[in-house]
């Protein structure tokens, strides 16, 4: 568990570049806008279970 | 917009709910750090995506809103630091005690209600916001009647209902949960607000400032044939950028906040929620209508052939079901603290053996039918005012039983000195300005945000007056 926590919490982290990265790279014209979308949803599931394991241990 | 709940649920999340009569002990204190992390969560909140894309609707230019957010939210800053911080820092007591000693009791407990009936209503615009992205998937839309007390489609009305009692039987449960859900989501919505504004100007082909003038001006003039010509100039959106959360600063309710704070630096704590919260995410939300209106037109557009910011169907045609998940999280996460304030405030008119939950049941079915009237999350940006006209008054008593009671010869804390329950001057300063105020807003159609100050004053100068008749220290002469 102690593992499982102390990995959440930088992957939390890292998933919120999925929020902000696909829709600059969107606005540049290299992502399409079904693509973007998709990231973004998988970026707000890793965020919310990971941030919600080591922040609920925090 | 900030809440004055989930401030107040920070902070009894920070202490435990500790110090609710008593000063803030030393121990107890806080780094700056602690304030500007609160603030930065609970700025971007559920009520930005609907004020948003209202300043397009109500005709702003982009340079008028860019530069008078910038100015209004610097006022709003230095409020909270020079108007609210000393006082807080020199008694350490919650708004509720502060005004207690002043008022009395029973006089608190007056205030108390008019606050939760205001919640109510701010919590119903929230669950509208909720419902309208809960419709998307099933294409049921938000809709605003003609009528104020008109209301949507049969199926948005279905929706509402059950966001809404969802949201009060959570709310019922507590609102610990509610709390951590929000922290969790707080740094995700701010970064979603920031996506908003991105895809938007993509969606735009913004390639200069130019271009995204144009395509503004060429929204606003859409909307304009569309429902009327209608003006927010420079000087409108100072004042409401200034004064939307004039009942947190002008009205005192952060007092209960700042009590805690070790240094005066915390007093600039709200200038990161001003400038994630009302700046960006507004302009943000509002680039998201600016972007329907110039890809799709005639989606923006209701039964009645009038443009309406609908937040649910806007966050969805930029981010898909991540701004679906925002929406509904930021209506909710909003709703339901204020609901729970609501709730505790109305709790005080039922008897004690009463369940404790009967406040907030009561509380949430009021929430649920203002939420099921469209008009009412429409008006959002005259309600606000409203809430800062109606609660700041309060503010004004505050500060010049702090500052002036002694000096003028009557009785500072009148209602704790003379044993009093009821402060009827308190009553007479707060209500005399208030009244008209509300008449002046609901008659007249004049912008709340206009009254804030002139209400402001008015009870300071009345409370002067009638602490020099009603209230003379007689000891001291």
């Amino acid at each position: 568990m102690k593992t499982l926590l102390t990995i959440a919490k930088p992957v939390s982290w890292i998933s919120l570049l999925l929020i902000i990265v696909p829709p600059v790279l969107y606005f540049t014209g290299t992502l399409c806008s079904e693509m973007m979308n998709a990231l973004l949803l998988a970026g707000t599931l890793i965020w919310f279970i990971t941030a919600s394991l080591w922040m609920k241990a925090e | 917009m900030s809440n004055v709940h989930i401030e107040q649920e920070a902070v009894e999340e920070i202490t435990g709910g500790e110090y609710e009569r008593e000063p803030v002990p030393k121990r107890a204190w806080k780094g700056p750090k602690a304030f500007w992390g609160m603030y930065a969560g609970e700025h971007a909140a559920g009520t930005e995506f609907m004020i948003g894309p209202l300043f397009l609707a109500a005709g702003a230019s982009l340079k008028d809103l860019m530069f008078g957010l910038l100015l209004g939210n610097i006022l709003a800053v230095l409020t909270w630091r020079y108007l609210v911080l000393p006082i807080a820092m020199n008694r350490r007591l919650t708004l509720y005690y502060q005004l207690e000693k002043i008022a009395g009791g029973n006089m608190v407990k007056i205030y108390n209600v008019t606050n939760g009936i205001l919640f109510c209503f701010l919590a119903g615009a929230m669950i509208t916001v909720s419902a309208s992205a809960v419709g998307v998937p099933f294409d049921i839309r938000f809709e605003v009647p003609e009528a104020t007390f008109g209301l949507g489609s049969g199926a948005f009305t279905v929706i509402v209902a059950i966001v809404g009692l969802v949201i009060a039987a959570v709310a019922a449960k507590g609102y610990n949960m509610v709390a951590r859900f929000s922290n969790i989501s707080a740094p995700w919505m701010i970064l979603v607000f920031v996506a908003c504004g991105v895809v938007s100007l993509a969606k735009m082909d913004v390639d200069s400032f130019g271009r995204l003038n144009t395509v503004w001006n060429e929204g606003v003039a859409f909307v304009q044939i569309a429902n009327g010509e209608v003006e927010f100039g420079f000087w409108k959106i100072v004042i409401f950028a200034w004064l939307c959360n004039a009942a947190m600063h002008f009205g005192m309710a952060d007092l209960s906040i700042f009590r805690f704070t070790k240094s005066k630096s915390a007093g600039w704590a709200p200038a990161v929620g001003m400038f994630l919260g009302h700046y960006m995410a507004w302009i943000a939300a509002a680039l998201l209508l600016a972007a329907l209106i110039a890809t799709s037109p005639e989606s923006t557009m209701n039964s009645a052939g009038k443009v309406q910011a609908d937040p649910g169907f806007l966050a969805w045609s930029a981010l898909g079901w991540t701004g679906i998940i925002c929406v509904v999280i930021a209506g909710w996460t909003t709703a339901n603290p204020t609901i729970y304030r609501a709730g505790l405030a109305f709790q005080s008119l039922f008897p004690r053996k009463a369940h404790r939950t009967t406040g907030v049941i009561l509380a949430g079915i009021v929430a649920t039918v203002a939420g099921a009237f469209p008009n009412l999350s429409d008006q959002l940006l005259n309600f606000v005012g409203t809430y800062g006209m109606i609660l700041g008054p309060m503010g004004a008593i505050i500060f010049v039983n702090h500052y002036f009671a002694k000096r003028l010869g009557f009785y500072e804390d009148a209602a704790e000195a003379t044993g009093s329950k009821f402060n009827m001057a308190v009553l007479l300063a707060w209500l005399i300005p208030a009244v008209p105020g509300l008449w002046l807003i609901l008659s007249k159609g004049v912008f709340a945000a206009y009254l804030v100050i002139p209400a402001w004053i008015a009870s300071a100068i009345l409370y002067v007056i009638l602490g020099k008749l009603m209230l003379a220290n007689k000891t001291k002469a």
